[in-house]
């Protein structure tokens, strides 16, 4: 104890000296973080792309490499076209999934919406050609373990949405509604949920329904661009 | 409680923090993260982890400065050295797994409110040598460490059969769910409490040795 200057107080310090000490570690602490923040942004960088195309491959089945487009929205309604955006920085992006041929599989497309606890972010495959949803991976949430977290490990919930139709519903002069489900099928909001999941499982289908009706008309739109960038 | 502290060698200080003075058995501190991420193996060996690194920079560097920082200003300058490796170490897990970085979720940036890590800088660091100080926080973390992984195993091994993902009482087994929800890191917190009592008693009596229960801490 003896070596300690904490407990000598016998001689008051100087409001400058505390003042000193206190700036002196901020800026040290602030220049640490810095150079940590400098020397790891790269990799951080990276290991996101890399976790976001591994996920977008998982939700492709067959693709073998994945291609991000950003819509250039130029022109009036959808007019816009796609762009190949390499940076990968804007959440307004979609990947684009090839196979060895070059032929585009489908498209992977983020989504975020409320879930129980917290927003839960998923990717989910399209198939622009097939018109239907190819699956779906969680990329973020934070649902109760061993129930809101089944969404992703219940075979026959994950099964619901392999293949499920998205079809546009004309509605004579405005822009048509898109919808997931066949005419006969169930719609999004009755994709059979998982009991003691409810309010996750119906969180996921209006998700991925929601961002469908988002992006359908832009990728309807610009669909040979999409096709033609690994022919 | 840590008069003892400072009478003992290194490797005395460091085993101390292992066992006599275990931040979660014997002292019960910092049980937010103790509670919330030790549902599975993985998630408390990282934040274990996690936290033994941000203890063991913390207390040395807090030792380092010990002469130059004034009283008055010791809370703020340990919180912002403290705030600054959990920051770090923040970046470092992101560069490593971004997987894991999402399991552990805010818990990592809460590190820095964990009254063990501060607790430790004031009560130790800041009056001891550089040495001492690595020692008590490498066995203090080392401690936490162990503490999370007896809660984590126990919680995944009864929640899900399994543990660090590999399933250990087969595809049969049905997995009590409520080991991996909030209230199984009570009952696995308690379970292993009543033990390490128990466990320490035992062998205080078969020694001969006086032996006296003291109560949590503040945490």
């Amino acid at each position: 104890m003896s070596q300690t200057s904490l407990n000598k107080t016998a001689n008051p310090t100087s409001p400058w000296q505390i003042y000193l000490v206190v700036v002196g570690v901020g800026v040290t602490c602030g220049t640490l973080i810095l150079a940590v923040h400098e020397a790891t942004r790269q990799r951080i960088t990276d290991n996101r792309a890399a976790y976001r195309d591994q996920a977008a491959i998982t939700v492709l089945p067959g693709a073998i490499r994945v291609t991000s487009f950003r819509w250039d929205d130029t022109g009036q309604g959808l007019s816009g076209h796609w762009v190949a955006d390499g940076d990968r920085q804007s959440a307004e992006t979609i990947l684009a999934g090839y196979d060895p041929a070059g032929a585009l599989v489908g498209v992977a497309i983020e989504a975020a919406g409320r879930g129980y606890q917290d927003t839960i972010r998923l990717i989910y495959g399209y198939s622009p050609t097939q018109q239907v949803i190819l699956g779906f991976r969680i990329l973020e949430s934070r649902e109760t373990p061993g129930l809101g977290d089944r969404v992703e490990t219940d075979s026959a919930f994950v099964d619901q949405f392999r293949g499920l139709p998205v079809q546009a519903i004309d509605r004579g002069n405005e822009e048509p509604r898109v919808e997931l489900g066949g005419a006969d099928q169930q719609r999004a909001w009755q994709v059979d949920g998982i009991s003691g999941a409810t309010v996750t499982s119906r969180a996921v289908a209006r998700t991925i329904a929601e961002s469908v009706a988002r992006w359908f008309p832009r990728i309807e739109a610009d669909l040979s661009t999409l096709r033609e960038a690994h022919l | 409680m840590h008069t003892t502290d400072a009478a003992a060698s290194e490797p005395g200080v460091f085993a101390n923090g292992i066992w006599k003075q275990n931040p979660v058995l014997v002292q019960v501190l910092g049980m937010c993260p103790v509670l919330a991420v030790s549902n599975t193996t993985i998630n408390a060996l990282a934040m274990g982890l996690a936290t033994a690194s941000v203890l063991i920079l913390s207390s040395a560097t807090v030792s380092l400065l010990r002469h130059w920082i004034p009283p008055q200003a010791r809370i703020v300058t340990f919180i912002m050295v403290i705030a600054t490796f959990v920051t770090c170490v923040d970046y470092l897990v992101q560069s490593i797994s971004i997987e894991l970085h999402r399991a552990l979720g805010a818990f990592l940036s809460l590190i820095v409110v964990n009254c063990l890590v501060l607790g430790r800088a004031e009560a130790f660091a800041s009056q001891q040598s550089v040495r001492r100080s690595l020692a008590d926080a490498a066995g203090m973390g080392c401690g936490f460490l162990f503490a999370l992984l007896c809660l984590g195993t126990v919680r995944e091994l009864v929640g899900s059969g399994q543990v660090f993902g590999y399933p250990l009482l087969g595809d049969r087994y049905q997995g009590w769910a409520i080991m991996l929800l909030p209230p199984g890191g009570f009952f696995s917190l308690a379970g292993w409490l009543m033990f390490f009592r128990w466990w320490t008693l035992r062998r205080h009596s078969a020694s001969g040795s006086t032996f006296q229960l003291s109560g949590p801490t503040d945490g």
